[in-house]
């Protein structure tokens, strides 16, 4: 019968060998009291009314039942109605069958109130039963008369029969109700195990867990958990208690010896550390309402069940955590390693053939015929505006990140953003064949016109040093419902279906085997930044068509400048 | 010109200075440098420059206080250099009296492009229209004249100013609101959709491939300017 043991507490939780006597008998009937409530419920009598004293108001499931303190009349309403029974049964035994022992049936009465009224009832049903035994069925008939000594002993024998089947009967009651109590118990405790199991945050799971333990135990909790140094209270039920100084000091006290400390009752609250086996990460504080109420042995132990779950929980996500810390840390640095060796490498590559370029004509530039010199130069040329797009890259992409991207809004035009991203890129798509087509009266936008030509410039440059010299590079500016779609589209080799996602991520470049393409592969990356920035769209499919990839810009027409135009003067 | 060009070139950094004045000497023209902004005030109101290059990060003052300095008295053409992704400074400059600028890093011919074109309007004989010619168009303001490729093109009255307005100021830039306030008048400054629409009704007319014009360009936030050769 052992309800939930723990671990070096000292507190023997085993109900069913209670102190004395009177608190036996007293238990007894306040629990045949109970079970009598809970037999009428399954049987459906009507218990709403008279006799039974009101729920208590404590809110809450009232999983452990009220006790009454007032005795009801039912029972022993319902001894008579045995005894009466019986007597009829035995009458009929007597006047049909020539029965002539029928004191039996008495005890059948007796048994019967035993069962169901527990001892008061049937020591009542007994008297009943030795009196209606006397009066109808001993001679003299129809009188009360203890003639012999065989009536003394059926009393006797009835009241030692009544007290020993309601003994038993309440023996039996109680373990059942203990019974159902755990069965009630653990039910409740598998539940909260699966709700908790199922919660990721710890906020939430301390609520859950503070809510629980008040409704379980109809009790005030606040929860303190530890931060490594010193504990503080995260929450409570209900959430606007507060706690004395006093109180701090118990619940520290508790957390730091990992000991219980406290009662339980409203001026002194009970703290029960939240142990793991590593160490104590918590205190969870409880004060009974109402003057004088602590936690009985059955309530301390569920606390105790409670408090194990919540700790084992609590650790869960702590650890969770942890590990999620580590990950992104991990990450983190991943990444900025990757940053580093990038920037490194494409900043010195063209600085490489900077310094290459101008110190050989410096040293040897007398020996140079005019081609030579004019190759030369030109590689310096070439490589100082390579180191001037990396470094707008570089820029780019650190203002993304540290989210510096203030958007200056002015009325734009597209085909004048599209005209300067040409401009800007003339150089290099010098040796491609460019189309442009812009649809007639598209609405002018309201955004920042540097980040659309930075895209429209990043577009243009991948679609330049994606493809080879000589295709067609074509923009296309249209208008779809309330959308705006500039295309850009080439006639490279398209984009691997596998990388049409990854290749706006952060340094990722698309292996070529022929010769890998200088770049930062950040260029996508801040496209999408930006598009992301001015409430648009980047998205990239492989042509249809031929092969070749589309880059397609899409924009939200939100107000539109709709200028009154006047007739020309 | 007898007497050559005076440039006055103000510029914190050293190297740029440098390559400047080795260029702009190569060029023929006569090169003086300052470093702070209270020295190019001095040497732009006092050395009497013919154009004043001036770099807007400069480390005593606001690139925009000298130039305000100067305006108070002297009409000298000025071509700031500013930073990239600095819009505001650039237009700033501008509607305080800058004729022009060049955003670092820049091209050298892209440079002396401006210059030229800073001076041509300087030394412009008062009341003289010039002709203009560059490519296919060509403009002739005394005739009102239009032409891509020898072709008469007809403009509207407004297109027509907005042109000529363009050749007056051949490679330089004229920000939207000096264009408006000129062809439209002080009242309609600030309406600059109704400009862009002029613009592309011109660029219509007058460029081969109107979504990669040739002759009038954009310069984005700022206005627009007449490719001059």
């Amino acid at each position: 019968m052992g309800a939930l043991k723990r671990p070096a507490s000292g507190y023997d939780t085993s109900i069913s060998h209670p102190a004395s006597g009177t608190a036996h008998m007293a238990r007894s009937m306040r629990s045949a009291a109970a079970l009598i409530r809970k037999l009428s419920d399954l049987m459906r009598l009507r218990t709403n009314g008279a006799g039974f004293p009101a729920r208590s108001a404590v809110p809450g499931p009232g999983f452990l039942a009220p006790e009454r303190d007032t005795i009801s009349l039912l029972p022993y309403i319902a001894s008579i109605v045995f005894v009466v029974a019986a007597l009829l049964v035995g009458l009929v035994l007597q006047r049909f069958l020539q029965v002539t022992n029928v004191s039996l049936v008495f005890l059948v009465a007796v048994l019967t109130s035993a069962l169901t009224g527990g001892l008061g009832p049937s020591l009542f049903a007994s008297l009943l039963s030795v009196l209606a035994f006397n009066f109808f069925f001993l001679p003299p008939l129809y009188t009360f008369t203890i003639a012999e000594a065989e009536n003394i002993v059926a009393l006797i024998v009835f009241a030692v029969v009544a007290m020993l089947t309601s003994e038993l009967a309440a023996r039996v009651r109680r373990q059942a109700v203990v019974a159902r109590r755990q069965q009630n118990t653990t039910a409740a405790l598998y539940a909260f195990s699966r709700k908790l199991a199922g919660i990721g945050n710890l906020d939430d799971l301390l609520w859950a867990t503070a809510y629980q333990i008040a409704s379980m135990l109809r009790v005030r909790v606040v929860l303190l958990l530890s931060d490594g140094k010193d504990i503080r209270v995260r929450v409570g039920y209900p959430p606007e208690d507060q706690l004395s100084e006093l109180d701090l000091a118990a619940a520290h006290h508790a957390w730091q010896n990992r000991r219980p400390a406290g009662r339980g009752t409203d001026a002194l609250p009970l703290f029960v550390p939240l142990l793991t086996d590593r160490n104590a990460i918590g205190v969870v504080g409880v004060r009974c309402e109402g003057s004088g109420r602590t936690l009985d042995l059955d309530e301390r132990s569920l606390l105790d069940a409670l408090a194990d779950q919540a700790a084992i929980a609590i650790e869960r996500i702590n650890l969770a955590t942890a590990i999620e810390e580590a990950r992104v840390d991990a990450e983190t640095e991943r990444l900025r390693a990757a940053l580093l060796i990038s920037i490194s490498h494409d900043l010195r590559t063209p600085l490489a053939s900077i310094l290459g370029a101008a110190t050989s004509l410096r040293s040897y530039g007398r020996a140079y015929d005019d081609a030579a010199r004019e190759d030369l130069l030109a590689t310096l040329h070439e490589e100082a505006e390579r180191l001037n797009r990396y470094v707008g890259n570089l820029l780019d992409m650190t203002r993304l990140e540290s989210g510096a991207v203030a958007l200056k809004r002015s009325p734009v035009d597209l085909q004048e953003v599209i005209e300067t991203a040409l401009r800007r890129t003339g150089p290099v798509l010098e040796r491609h064949r460019v189309e442009v087509q812009v649809a007639p009266n598209l609405p002018i936008l309201d955004l920042d016109y540097l980040l659309l030509e930075q895209v429209l410039v990043n577009l243009l440059d991948n679609a330049a040093k994606y493809t080879q010299a000589g295709t067609l590079v074509r923009i296309t500016a249209r208008r779809e419902e309330d959308l705006v779609a500039i295309d850009i589209a080439d006639e490279g080799p398209g984009i691997p279906a596998g990388d049409l996602d990854r290749i706006f991520d952060k340094f990722y470049r698309v292996h070529d085997e022929d010769r890998r393409r200088a770049g930062t592969g950040l260029g996508l990356a801040i496209c999408r930044g930006f598009m992301h920035a001015m409430g648009g769209r980047l998205t990239v499919q492989n042509r249809q068509d031929r092969c070749g990839a589309v880059f397609t810009v899409t924009l939200p027409v939100e107000a539109s400048f709709t200028h009154g135009m006047k007739p020309d003067e | 010109m007898s007497e050559p060009v005076t440039i006055l070139v103000v510029d914190d950094e050293p190297p740029i200075r440098r390559f400047l004045r080795t260029t702009l000497e190569a060029q023929g023209y006569r090169v003086i440098e300052a470093e702070t902004g209270a020295a190019a005030i001095v040497d732009g109101l006092g050395s009497k420059p013919d154009v004043i290059i001036l770099d807007l990060g400069l480390p005593d003052m606001n690139g925009l206080e000298v130039i305000a300095a100067i305006r108070a008295t002297s009409g000298v053409p000025i071509i700031v250099l500013s930073i990239r992704d600095e819009e505001r400074g650039k237009v700033e400059a501008l509607d305080l009296g800058a004729d022009d600028y060049v955003t670092k890093p820049f091209g050298m011919a892209e440079l002396i492009a401006r210059i030229r074109a800073a001076l041509r309007h300087r030394f412009q004989v008062q009341g003289e229209l010039p002709a203009f010619a560059s490519g296919d168009l060509s403009v002739d303001l005394v005739r009102r004249r239009v032409a891509l490729g020898g072709e008469e093109v007809k403009l509207s009255p407004k297109e027509y100013e907005i042109l000529k307005l363009l050749v007056i100021h051949a490679g330089k830039v004229l920000t939207h609101r000096q264009i408006l306030r000129q062809v439209w008048g002080p009242a309609q400054e600030n309406d600059v959709q109704y400009l862009r629409v002029f613009v592309r009704q011109l660029r219509q007319k007058l460029e081969p491939d109107p979504a990669r014009p040739a002759h009038i360009l954009t310069e984005p936030g700022v206005g627009y300017r007449l490719n001059a050769p």
